[in-house]
């Protein structure tokens, strides 16, 4: 951890607001949604109060310190190991009774601790009313009430950090385990105490022991005298078995949950009537066992249609203005080499990605809308079903809801499945969900190619094909690679809320600002690259004598004009004589056009990225793709909007310079392309390999080549073979 | 001189190219802060454990 006056650890149960507050503390913008698993690592971030220096430390949510999945063990470790000056225990009021059971153990572990209850303004709601001062004589630590969505109470919690933070001396809490426990405790406390090196609070250290902790039980096995400390904690443990009839982990959770029953009726002042919530009457509809899935679906289907149908309207705005910019170039600088780069490199590559931000911007408007309400959480529960038929559990399908904004979050959320098995499962169909860094692609090749009123199912069918594939793949793996038995799944279900206008509009400028910067950052270096290669070597052979045929087109115009005009057909009246001269003064230029485009196209065609095109077209052309699309699928490998940018920098560098027009309009005049390609290329964009940054996930998170190398060949493989069925099925069928 | 100015951005583009392919294939780019929302920039850096997770 980086030097700071005092290190300060959120911690608490998964969807208790605790980055809500870190962002709130620290003035970050981490991303915040209402359903558990959000957060997954640790995050840290700092703030001056009062003089103090904190470092913030916002961690993955735990239900208690006994570890199950990565992101749980995460937490573990910063609370237990790292030893934070202070921790803050965020608690989820409108679920008190469960959420203190963490505290509980924060307190055994005789830290000094902070109690921040969260979210007193959905438990009022509820009728639940918590008197905090009774809370705190009865654990004898502070408590804080803030509402983290509205940033209420931050400072009062950060005066009252540094307050606790400050006192000499923190008073130790100990929970009584009754006369029989805690003659164990103290044995093996006293056992304890002959020990040296021992960096763990000596009674908490008895407790874990006799739990029969795995991961404390590792942590003490190189401590000199294990042996006989072993030996004395498994005769404790038979013996407690014996007397208490049940494992001592399963008697101590049950005295703390007592003792948290206690405080709960002590400090807590329920509303009467324990009826059905809002909440509760808005999940018999959208969790209904028949209609659930549906109405998910509906969800999607209008959202894809509103990120179609409202974002035409901006994109064309922008369309516009990068339209402006690269004529206004084209006009205001001499023909050179430079030029060419700027107009049809630069600008034809970054601006064709650029005006794909409102899209983007809604798609992300509409994930956030249903992150925020928590209807993400009602998604998982209604697609239980369909993924426990499959193998895997509900759980796994909030990663992949994740992938629909950046496949990368998805494979890092996979963290919170506690199953290996169910983990690489999900990593490895989590690329397959159409990451925002497609929908560019689609949004192209949709709007090229199918009428507006079609444009959002097209769309939305793209994405539920890479759910269902998601379903079948993960049904494949864990039949083949990955068999064993699927786990039960618990998950809560957060209640729903209004999302705030803050976290709305953060998280939209938050996504502007990442795509900007990818666009002028990544794409813009691929789209330098591709001009680069699309239009080098400079001298290629040409099949004709281009100069020399523009050369005969002016001189046949002229003679044309001069002679034939005039004379042969004997018109007099000027009027006419000057729309023929038109007429043909046009057809000059058409052929001069047309010239220019096949001398283009050929330079193109001969050029480096051609030549690699050619070189790969054979493999792709079953699948109705040419060398442009290939070279395009090649460097969208490095981040899949690249795509867009080199088919821009691609179709500028080959069309004529004196009709330039946008890329939906240079693909729907593209021989090659039909709408019956453009949805294989969709289909194909969707499964090919998982761009750069995942692919480097992935490798991380199964710390193994050969799965990474497996995802990128298993998904490249199964798009040819879907592409292919969807083109030659398509061609048969006449479309 | 503009042949100069060519080269110079090409290899500017071509070098950050490589750079991000390597790092991503070297794993450096663990963090991603700049696509992921699961991890982000916060008191002047990226912070994510570097530890591989998988048991």
């Amino acid at each position: 951890m980086t030097t700071a006056s005092l290190t300060v650890a959120l911690a608490g149960n998964p969807n208790s607001g605790k980055s809500t507050i870190f962002n709130n503390i620290t003035g970050s913008h981490q991303h915040v949604g209402n359903y558990p698993g959000v957060t997954v690592e640790r995050r840290e971030g700092f703030r001056r109060f009062d003089g103090n220096d904190l470092l913030v430390v916002d961690l993955p949510g735990t239900y208690s310190l006994t570890a199950h999945s990565l992101d749980e063990v995460v937490a573990r470790n910063v609370i237990i190991d790292e030893k934070p000056d202070i921790i803050v225990n965020i608690l989820d009021t409108s679920n008190l009774e469960r959420n203190l059971y963490l505290a509980v153990q924060l307190l055994e572990l005789e830290r000094p601790l902070v109690l921040a209850l969260n979210m007193t303004d959905v438990a009022e709601k509820m009728g639940l009313k918590v008197d905090e001062a009774a809370m705190s004589r009865k654990l004898g630590i502070p408590v804080v009430r803030t509402v983290g969505n509205r940033n209420r109470g931050t400072d009062d919690l950060l005066r009252t950090v540094a307050e606790a933070a400050s006192a000499a001396k923190h008073k130790p809490f100990t929970l009584n385990y009754g006369p029989e426990i805690e003659a164990r405790i103290a044995q093996i406390t006293q056992a304890l105490a002959s020990l040296t090196a021992v960096k763990y609070p000596q009674r908490w250290l008895a407790l874990k022991l006799l739990e029969n902790d795995q991961d404390v039980n590792k942590a003490v096995q190189i401590l000199p005298g294990w042996s006989e400390l072993k030996a004395q904690v498994e005769a404790a443990r038979t013996q407690l078995k014996a007397l208490l009839g049940d494992d001592p982990e399963i008697a101590f959770a049950e005295i703390r949950y007592r003792f948290v029953g206690e405080v709960y009726r002590e400090v807590a002042v329920a509303g009467s009537d324990w009826a059905q919530t809002t909440s509760d009457k808005i999940d018999s509809v959208l969790t209904h066992r028949l209609y659930g899935l549906p109405i998910f679906f509906g969800v999607m289907w209008l959202l894809f249609n509103i990120v179609f149908t409202v974002g035409h309207y901006p994109q064309d705005w922008l369309q516009s203005g990068v339209k402006a910019l690269s004529d206004f170039l084209a006009r205001s600088m001499a023909d050179s080499a430079l030029k060419e780069l700027l107009v049809d490199g630069v600008i034809g590559g970054v601006g064709s990605v650029i005006t794909f931000l409102p899209n983007i911007l809604l798609l992300f408007l509409g994930i956030a809308l249903l992150e925020d309400t928590g209807y993400m959480a009602r998604a998982a529960f209604v697609m239980d079903r369909v993924m426990r038929a499959v193998g895997l559990h509900g759980k796994s399908f909030i990663p992949l809801l994740l992938g629909f904004g950046c496949n990368v979050p998805a494979i890092m959320g996979t963290r919170t499945l506690e199953n290996p098995r169910d983990r690489m499962v999900t990593i490895l169909v989590s690329p397959l969900m159409s990451c925002s860094a497609r929908l560019p692609v689609y949004t192209l090749l949709t709007a090229a190619f199918f009428p507006d009123y079609l444009a959002g199912s097209v769309l939305f069918s793209v994405y539920i094909f890479g759910v269902m594939l998601a379903v079948v793949m993960a049904l494949l793996f864990r039949k083949t690679l990955f068999p064993g038995a699927s786990e039960a799944f618990v998950m809560e279900m957060p209640p729903y809320h209004l999302p705030t206008l803050r976290s709305i509009v953060t998280q939209m400028w938050e996504r502007s600002v990442l795509y900007l910067k990818k666009a002028g950052t990544l794409i813009l270096a691929a789209s330098i690259l591709v001009w680069f290669l699309t239009n080098y070597p400079a001298d290629v052979p040409y099949s004709k004598d281009y100069d020399q045929a523009k050369a005969q087109i002016e001189e046949t115009f002229a003679s044309q004009a001069a002679d034939q005009v005039p004379l042969p057909l004997g018109i007099e009246a000027a009027e006419e004589n000057t729309a023929l001269l038109a007429e043909l003064d046009q057809q000059r230029k058409d052929a001069l056009v047309q010239l220019d485009k096949d001398q283009a196209s050929e330079k193109l065609a001969n050029s480096y990225a051609g030549q690699f095109g050619h070189l790969i077209e054979p493999t792709i052309r079953p699948l109705g793709f040419d060398w442009k699309i290939g070279v395009g699928l090649v460097s969208a490998v490095a981040a899949k909007e690249v795509l867009v940018s080199t088919l821009g920098t691609i179709y500028s560098v080959g069309e004529a310079k004196e009709n330039p027009s946008s890329l939906a309009g240079a693909l729907t005049d593209d021989p090659t392309f039909s709408p019956l390609v453009a949805y294989a290329l969709m289909i194909f964009t969707l499964i090919y390999s998982p761009c750069l940054a995942a692919l480097a996930v992935i490798r991380r998170e199964t710390n193994s080549w050969k799965w990474t190398a497996f995802s990128f060949t298993y998904s490249t493989a199964l798009a040819w073979l879907i592409a292919f069925a969807v083109y030659q099925t398509g061609t048969y069928l006449g479309f | 001189m503009e042949t100069i100015v060519l080269i110079g951005i090409g290899a500017a583009a071509l070098g950050y190219f490589a750079h991000t392919v390597w790092r991503g294939l070297s794993c450096k780019e663990v963090c991603n802060c700049a696509s992921s929302g699961s991890c982000s920039k916060a008191a002047g850096g990226c912070h994510c454990p570097g530890t591989n997770l998988l048991k």
